[in-house]
């Protein structure tokens, strides 16, 4: 911008310039260089115009969702159709983080040759987890001698979901309890049990097979023996609980470690199968919400739904709702996320889990000299793989 | 490709590298481009120097070695890593020839500035006094190659390697800027076309700013060519239109406009900071915002220089018998280095002679023209009709002359009624001597003859304060008051009698005034004996004479008198200082001279036509002639009071005046004798040593032994500034530039459509469903792309050549494998008649174009541009 406008006062120096050889000098070429400069401006006018005409802007992501921390390419598209190109354009590109709520311009700098496709990519990493909006605001380019700058008001969009990086924790999580339960009426997705009552899937017969597993109904039907597998009805033994109560009081830090620390534990006890139940309040309705997590992309299903919502508005029903929660009683181990300081809840915290192993993990800066109360962990951003690594090596959990 | 971009903080981290491509891949034309660039700017700065002075000189050997220099300049700067340097060696072998042939090059200087001076001056006269034996023609090309190779190659070098607008600018402008200053007529399609590539190098510069993204040279340079491009395709359009609107509307020729400008340059030229009110009111007079108080500023012009174009369009129902003055401004006081016209406060204090001009028509003016009527006869006269062509403020007015429809204002001008056109009846004699040699008479009016009971002219004789109780009113006169025409017997009378009564008091009141100040008494101080010895003797005419030889014998005439300085006085530092001058010098020194020794005079600026100039004239259907005339007729000269005739001209410029002037009386003793027309003398040089030679002075005389001034211009000087002068010649010029385009651009296409035709045919031949014919044709190919790489079959057997091919091919760093299996394929199917399969061929095929863009990417530039256009074989 500074630039077309030493460019127009240089103009407007040179104009002047040529108005006092018109007086000056009697030739017609001064009339001629006076006219020149008068007209090229008009034409360069008429050139932004007509290059305004012939571009097309679009932003694009590579993915829809990624993890934080990690790069993420986005691509600024100009398709310039017109036969005149562009030496110097500026794009502008807003950067809203939901969570933190906080908007970053981003400008960049390109050339567009004519009659072509321009693709500016670039990398970026979001520092904080939720939705992230990019909109471009405006892209300005100029004439050829920088006298005008057009800037085109066009507005492409595009949405990212940022995910919790989570950590690889290097050693397993063991729950205490049993893995399963013969009322329970969950069943296993990953192995087959016992329990006749529940289908678990039909294979060919392998030996070694009891003959009661035979399906021979289907087997008449066909000329392959087929055997039934019953399920295995599982015992919800870990449970994460994601608590957001404090609504948009909790910093975007403390929020990001707080789901940090949750991502990290779902993620290690799918990959343990370990059956997990993450639960949270659902922001719109102000019910429970519970998903059963067997997989990676459940997991990430699950976050985005969640990180949707965020950040929410502040809402303590959550510990009401949990306390009606029956399955929630028989799950062995609980993981309360959050990033709200929940000391003052305690009480009422350890009377709804009061069967259960309760690990809150907070997101706080902890103070050496402070006591924390039992089962009550402070996390911060760099510490959550080494907190649950002090849990499980003391034997927290397991006692 | 990767440039930077601003990295915000917190939120967000954009990652350093930004990475830009295109879908297409487009040859960036930045070379092409740069190249045009240093072609069409050092030619067309050179064609401008060269217009500029058109200079005698041998064409084309300046003009192929500028070119040769620029190409071999645009070669050498692309060479790669420090090879570029190269393209500093045309630069220093055109210093070190220019040293080396200094004293051809100073004798080439000498000569380059002789013509320049001649056109900057129009004049002949040489600065620099060359010997004979010198060939001008050579001295001067070798000078303006010398300097054609250094500037070229230094433009040349500079926009190859990295175009900055500054700095061609700079290069390019300072000769038209120095063209322009000189008044020099330059060649206007040149200028525009280097008008044009500022545009261009400016948008190339501007598009490739960012320094910080050099990995994006690929994509930037592409749309910095196509920037430059276009900008130059934009400014080539604002040049055509600023041509056809000037055409158009004649913005170039129009005279309102014209005389605005003149106006408003004047006003600038003699702006100056010591008294910057001063200067910004005569803007504002120029601008029209105030009235011109019509001040002559007397040394701000260092030199004087025209035109030469018509500003003056005269139409003469006959010819004058001699040249003819014609007067536009009397300069009638001299103070402060400057002249101003009569104050009106003087006239005001005159209050019967202010009311003898209003009411009684009794104008000094019109008294030559009654003058010239009683001495020559009613027949005498004829019209002239005056066409101001740049100004319709230019009231041209000849001596002896009257237009009954004019407003006489005063003693000096007049005011026509339509300021387009005015008419004058005008005495064919100009010449004055006869009435200058005539002595003055007493003639006696008889009182009876006035009604003087009427109380008009009861209140005129009242005016003039004569005595009507007597019988008669004796006045004296050059010639008697009584006329033959009718018309203007009573206004010839009362002219005569208020010019003896009232008005010739009143002039030598008036214009024998001379400023007080050491300057001038100095330059009194300095007058010799001679000269007031003259002037005491009382002869008018004898005392001017000797102050026109004073003059001369004082000073030299030239055209570049350069500047007075502001603290000296005008005619102190002309006669004692600098001595040089022109008319304007001249006629002022003249006037003060004559006025200090009694002689009433005025400045007058004007034309002067020679009665030669005139004899050109065109005569148009009804007879009259039409003259017009040129801006270089301009003069200036001194005005003296003859007792009972009034103001006549009197010349005291070197070149205008010699023993045959128009000046009264002057040609007394020679002219009578005289029949035949002089060869051009330069009578200034010859008398006066002047260098001038814009006017040249002959005799002539008519029948009545009456001399007459010859003023001719130079024609050579009128020819030179039509030199793109004129909007037609800018049109023709562009389209001449156009049409060359076109020819460039139609070769071009021809090379390329060629190129395509012969690539699809190949093509067509490589997929011909006849696949030994394919095979075949596919061989001829390898064969001819091989003999790029210098391998030939020769009289070699070709299982032999096929080993030998793989083997070279493997040596130079290509696949040897494919040609050997091609050249198999081919004597297969040409030998045994068995055609490869299609999979074969196709591989084949696929082997060759790799190989053709292999070798020809090995090749240097040119080489890989006969392959491509010349053979077509990639």
């Amino acid at each position: 911008m500074m630039r077309t406008i030493w460019m127009k006062i240089i103009y407007f120096i040179l104009l002047l310039a040529a108005a006092l050889f018109s007086v000056l000098y009697l030739e017609p070429f001064s009339i001629l260089l006076l006219l020149i400069l008068l007209l090229i401006p008009i034409l360069m006018l008429l050139s932004n115009i007509y290059i305004r005409f012939h571009l097309r802007v679009s932003l694009q992501l590579t993915g829809s969702t990624y993890h934080r921390g990690t790069p993420q390419a986005v691509q600024l598209t100009i398709r310039n159709s017109g036969f005149l190109p562009v030496g110097r354009a500026v794009a502008s590109i807003n950067w809203i983080s939901m969570m933190s709520d906080t908007k970053i311009p981003v400008s960049l700098t390109f050339p567009i040759p004519a009659r072509n496709v321009t693709t500016v990519e670039f990398r970026i990493s979001a520092s904080h987890c939720g939705l992230t909006k990019m909109r471009m605001q405006w892209m300005q380019f100029t004439d050829y001698i920088h006298l005008f700058g057009w800037k085109m008001h066009v507005h492409p969009e595009a949405e990212l979901l940022v995910l919790p990086g989570g950590k690889e924790l290097d050693f397993p999580l063991s729950v205490p309890g049993s893995e399963t339960d013969e009322e329970s009426n969950i069943y296993s997705k990953l192995k087959p049990g016992d329990d006749p009552s529940e289908v678990y899937r039909i294979r060919e017969y392998q030996p070694g097979d009891l003959q009661k597993r035979i399906h021979w109904k289907l087997s008449c039907r066909t000329d392959t023996v087929w055997v039934k597998e019953y399920s295995f009805p599982i015992q919800h033994r870990a449970a994460v609980v994601i608590d957001y109560s404090c609504g948009q009081t909790a910093s975007a830090a403390a929020m990001d470690t707080a789901l940090e620390a949750a991502f990290t534990l779902c993620a290690a006890f799918v990959r343990q199968e370990i059956p997990l139940m993450l639960y949270w309040l659902d922001a719109a309705s102000g019910q429970l919400v519970w998903n059963e997590l067997h997989t990676p992309s459940d997991l990430n299903d699950c976050f985005g739904t969640l990180l949707r919502q965020l950040p929410a508005k502040e809402n303590t029903a959550l510990l009401e709702q949990l306390s009606e929660q029956p399955a929630l009683r028989s799950t062995n181990a609980i993981w309360y996320c959050t990033p709200c300081d929940v000391l003052s809840e305690m009480q009422k915290l350890s009377g709804i889990f009061k069967e259960n192993r309760l690990h809150v993990l907070t997101a706080r800066k902890a103070d050496t000299e402070e006591k924390r109360p039992e089962h009550i962990y402070f996390i911060d951003e760099g510490s959550v793989e080494d907190t649950l690594r002090g849990i499980y090596c003391s034997g927290e959990v397991m006692s | 490709m990767s440039g930077k971009s601003r990295i915000p903080a917190d939120a967000f981290y954009v990652d350093s590298t930004i990475t830009i491509s295109t879908k297409h891949h487009t040859r960036s034309l930045r070379l092409p481009l740069l190249i045009f660039l240093a072609i069409a700017g050092c030619l067309c700065t050179l064609e401008v120097c060269v217009s500029m002075v058109s200079p005698s000189f041998h064409g084309m050997p300046f003009w192929g070695i500028s070119v040769l220099t620029i190409i071999l300049v645009c070669i050498l700067s692309i060479l790669p890593k420090h090879l570029h340097l190269l393209g500093y060696l045309p630069l220093f072998a055109g210093i070190a020839a220019a040293f080396h042939s200094r004293e051809l090059l100073v004798r080439g200087a000498k000569l380059f500035y002789n013509d320049y001076y001649s056109i900057a001056h129009h004049t002949e006269t040489q600065f620099f006094e060359m010997p004979l034996y010198v060939d001008e023609q050579e001295a001067v090309t070798w000078l303006m190659c010398c300097c054609s190779v250094i500037l070229c190659s230094i433009i040349a070098r500079l926009l190859m390697r990295r175009p900055k607008f500054l700095f061609y600018f700079i290069m390019t402008f300072t000769p038209i800027e120095f063209g322009l200053y000189q008044g020099l007529a330059m060649n206007l399609p040149a200028i525009l076309m280097v008008i044009v590539t500022w545009f261009g190098v400016l948008a190339l510069q501007l598009a490739e700013r960012r320094a910080s993204q050099n990995n994006l040279r690929s994509v930037r340079y592409s749309a910095s060519a196509g920037c430059g491009i276009a900008a130059i395709v934009l400014t080539g359009a604002a040049a055509l239109a600023a041509v056809l609107i000037a055409d158009r509307f004649q913005l170039t020729t129009s005279p309102e406009i014209q005389e605005k400008r003149q106006t408003l340059r004047h006003d600038i030229e003699n702006m100056r900071w010591e008294d910057i009110t001063g200067s910004l009111a005569e803007l504002s007079i120029g601008l029209g915002i105030m009235e011109d108080p019509d001040v002559r500023e007397l040394g701000e012009k260092s030199s004087l220089q025209y035109r030469n174009e018509d500003e003056v369009r005269l139409t003469f129902s006959e010819l004058p018998d001699s040249g003819m003055y014609l007067k536009n401004y009397t300069g009638s006081v001299y103070e402060e280095n400057a002249l101003v016209i009569l104050p009106e406060e003087i006239l005001e204090d005159n209050e019967n002679l202010l009311t003898l001009f209003d009411q009684f028509e009794c104008m000094p003016q019109i008294l030559p023209f009654m003058g010239s009527q009683s001495l020559y006869g009613k027949n005498s006269t004829a019209t002239l009709e005056i066409e101001p062509l740049i100004s319709t403020k230019l009231y041209l007015q000849p001596y002896a002359s009257y237009n009954s429809k004019a407003i006489y204002l005063d003693d000096t001008g007049f005011v026509p009624v339509e300021a387009d056109s005015y008419s004058f009846e005008f005495s064919k004699q100009q010449t004055y001597q006869s009435v200058f040699q005539t002595p003055l008479h007493e003639f006696y009016i008889p009182v009876s003859g006035f009604n003087l009971g009427d109380t008009v002219t009861a209140d005129f004789f009242d005016r003039i304060d004569a005595d009507t109780t007597q019988d008669m009113l004796c006045v004296t006169a050059r010639q008697t008051p009584y006329i033959e025409n009718p018309d203007f017997i009573t206004q010839a009378l009362q002219a005569v009698l208020a010019e003896h009564y009232v008005y010739r008091d009143f002039v030598y009141q008036t214009y024998t005034d001379v400023p007080e100040s050491e300057a001038l008494a100095e330059v009194y101080a300095s007058l010799p004996d001679w000269l007031l010895q003259t002037a005491r003797e009382g002869n008018d005419w004898a005392t001017m004479q000797a102050v026109r030889q004073y003059l001369a014998e004082q000073s030299e005439y030239t055209l570049s008198p350069g500047k007075t300085p502001a603290t000296r006085d005008f005619v102190n530092y002309f006669l004692l200082e600098n001595h040089k001058g022109y008319c304007m010098h001249y006629a002022t020194a003249g006037t003060v001279i004559a006025r200090y020794l009694g002689i009433p005079a005025r400045y007058c600026e004007g034309y002067v036509l020679s009665q030669d100039s005139m004899a050109d004239g065109k005569e148009n259907e009804d007879g009259f002639v039409i003259v017009d005339v040129p801006d270089s007729a301009g003069h200036a000269w001194c005005e003296i009071y003859l007792d009972g005739y009034g103001w006549v001209p009197f010349e005291l410029t070197p070149g205008y005046y010699g023993e045959e002037m128009l000046s009264p009386g002057e040609s007394s003793t020679t002219a009578a004798t005289t029949t035949t027309a002089v060869p051009d003398v330069p009578a200034a040089e010859s008398s006066t040593q002047t260098k001038t030679s814009v006017y040249t002075t002959a005799v002539t005389t008519d029948g009545n032994g009456n001399a007459a001034v010859l003023t001719a211009t130079v024609s050579s000087i009128g020819s030179s500034s039509g030199q793109g002068g004129s909007l037609g010649s800018v049109l023709s010029g562009f389209l001449r530039i156009l049409a060359i385009l076109f020819l460039l651009i139609l070769i071009a296409a021809m090379f390329v459509l060629l190129r395509r035709y012969r690539m699809n045919r190949r093509k067509r031949s490589f997929q011909n469903p006849d696949t030994i014919a394919a095979v075949l044709s596919l061989y001829r190919y390898l064969i001819r792309l091989l003999e790029v790489v210098s391998l030939s079959p020769g009289n070699q057997q070709l299982l032999e050549f096929a080993e030998r091919a793989k083997q070279e091919l493997n040596d130079a760093g290509y696949d040897g494998e494919g040609a050997s299996h091609i050249i198999q394929l081919a004597l297969a199917a040409d030998m045994g008649e068995k055609a490869p399969t299609k999979e074969q061929l196709h591989e084949a095929v696929r082997y060759a174009e790799r190989l053709a863009l292999r070798i020809a990417r090995n090749q240097k530039p040119a080489a890989r541009f006969v392959m491509r256009y010349i053979h077509h074989l990639i």
